[in-house]
């Protein structure tokens, strides 16, 4: 269970996030709709210990994020809206995998990844390639949690839906809990358990 | 639509690479295939302006001056390579050290600050003389005092990597420092180390003439073109101008060949200045 406990953060003066409560089941998607400026992508980065937050803590099964995790992946992982700035560009795609541990073939084979992508750049596939890997790389780390800060928010339609069909397959078949955050409010009613409005 | 110009920036850059290329090399093998025993004393043709036979003329022990420039600048070249080579080594290590955290960050560019305080000729003077003159002491100072700039040059470079989100990533997957050091800030910091070393040289060769131009620097039985250039000055007034004017021209000839060669290959590895 992941859960955010009177989380508040500010950057500057003014509270950005005051109090916020929430709780993420094995299994479950929850997503989280707001206006751009609401503090979606701040509570994301603090959810995957990107950010630490001023009061409040985020505890994943019994576990404070942020403590040891020395040499460990988080099982938090945080899924970044612009693929290719998340990949080390001098690196092949399949090293870019390897960064995460050995990719398992199920999950390549469920999310579309060819096999003739993994000796390509990142900059020879395009943005829903791109995203494919990006999530492939945070199931292979043994995560438990996957926070998708306006994962497909840059696609077409059909790959919106092809991707969110492979994520929620393998979610559900392997208890991966879900925040979805997004400015699609449909999209989010379409696939989330429980859906937040800010 | 703009006519294509005849040569392209490629091609021009390469044989720019390759003309530098060659004066350097010229220079060196010339120095080395001259051998220790040249030039040699020759007490009859003193003071002979350039000829056929002496192209760059004799100086006052009948030397002859176009050996002793290609021994002094191959001097000057193999100084250059062991010093810049010490210099962009410790601004590596210092900038990956500076990605390490906050402290050291701050400490690695306090250490740089100390350093640019100063002027540059004069630290080097004190370092070269504190550590004895000689080959290792003009080594010595070059090699300390030529890393700040660079340093902070890669270090900047350091920063923008680490903070990226690709290697925010990549700690949040449990990587070490070491891990992240190693594999995704060192190939993005290889060119700019490689032209940052390259562009170094004229640097050194011109302050390694400089103190020993000036006496503290290589001893006067080296060759140098430092010690040339300081022995011609008391002969200018007698009109033996070819002991200061060869010399110093190839002095600067080899410096605008480091100069042209650094910038060729930092084009050529630049990929903004790829479709120009």
């Amino acid at each position: 269970m992941l859960e955010i406990k009177n989380v508040s953060y500010r950057y500057e003066e003014f509270w950005l996030l005051k109090n916020v409560n929430l709780v993420i089941r094995p299994g479950e998607v929850i997503g989280l709709f707001g206006p751009s400026g609401s503090g979606k992508t701040t509570l994301a980065k603090i959810a995957a210990g990107y950010l630490k937050p001023r009061e409040g803590e985020v505890i994943i099964d019994q576990r404070i994020q942020g403590t040891n995790r020395e040499k460990h992946p988080n099982p938090v992982q945080l899924i970044w809206q612009h693929p290719e700035k998340s990949m080390n560009p001098r690196w092949r795609m399949k090293e870019v995998l390897k960064e995460a541990g050995e990719p398992s073939s199920e999950i390549l084979s469920v999310l579309e990844i060819k096999e003739e992508w993994l000796n390509r750049w990142p900059s020879e596939l395009s943005g829903g390639e791109l995203q494919r890997f990006q999530l492939a790389r945070a199931l292979i780390s043994t995560s438990q949690y996957l926070i998708a800060d306006e994962m497909t928010a840059m696609l077409d339609a059909v790959s919106q839906a092809n991707i969110w069909h492979a994520v929620l397959h393998l979610m559900k078949k392997h208890q991966i809990g879900m925040l979805a955050i997004s400015h699609d409010k449909r999209l989010l009613e379409m696939v989330s358990d429980r859906l937040i409005c800010w | 639509m703009k006519k294509a110009p005849a040569l392209s920036i490629r091609v021009k850059t390469i044989l720019r690479m390759m003309l530098s290329g060659l004066i350097l090399v010229g220079v060196v093998v010339g120095g080395l295939l001259i051998g220790e025993g040249r030039p040699s004393v020759d007490l009859l043709n003193r003071n002979t302006p350039p000829s056929l036979n002496h192209l760059f003329g004799t100086d006052w022990l009948g030397r002859d001056l176009l050996a002793r420039t290609l021994r002094g600048l191959t001097m000057s070249i193999m100084i250059g390579v062991i010093s810049v080579t010490i210099s962009a080594t410790i601004a590596f290590l210092l900038s990956i050290i500076s990605s390490w955290g906050r402290f050291l960050d701050i400490c690695v560019n306090w250490f740089i600050d100390m350093f640019l305080s100063v002027p540059h000729i004069v630290i080097l003077l004190l370092i070269s003389f504190a550590l004895g003159g000689g080959v290792k002491g003009v080594i010595a100072g070059l090699a300390l005092t030529h890393w700040p700039i660079l340093t902070r040059l890669l270090r900047a470079e350091v920063m923008q990597i680490k903070e990226s989100e690709y290697v925010s990533l990549s700690r949040q997957l449990g990587k070490s420092r070491l891990f992240i050091s190693r594999r995704h800030i060192l190939p993005h910091i290889i060119p700019q180390l490689f032209v940052g070393w390259l562009l170094l040289f004229p640097h050194v060769i011109l302050h390694e003439s400089a103190i020993t131009f000036l006496g503290f620097g290589l001893p006067a039985e080296q060759p140098s073109i430092g010690i040339i250039l300081s022995e011609s000055m008391q002969y200018l007034t007698a009109g033996l101008w070819w002991l200061a004017f060869f010399p110093g021209l190839a002095l600067l000839l080899v410096v605008l060949s480091y100069d042209l060669l650094g910038n060729s290959i930092r084009t050529f590895i630049d990929p903004y200045q790829v479709r120009k």
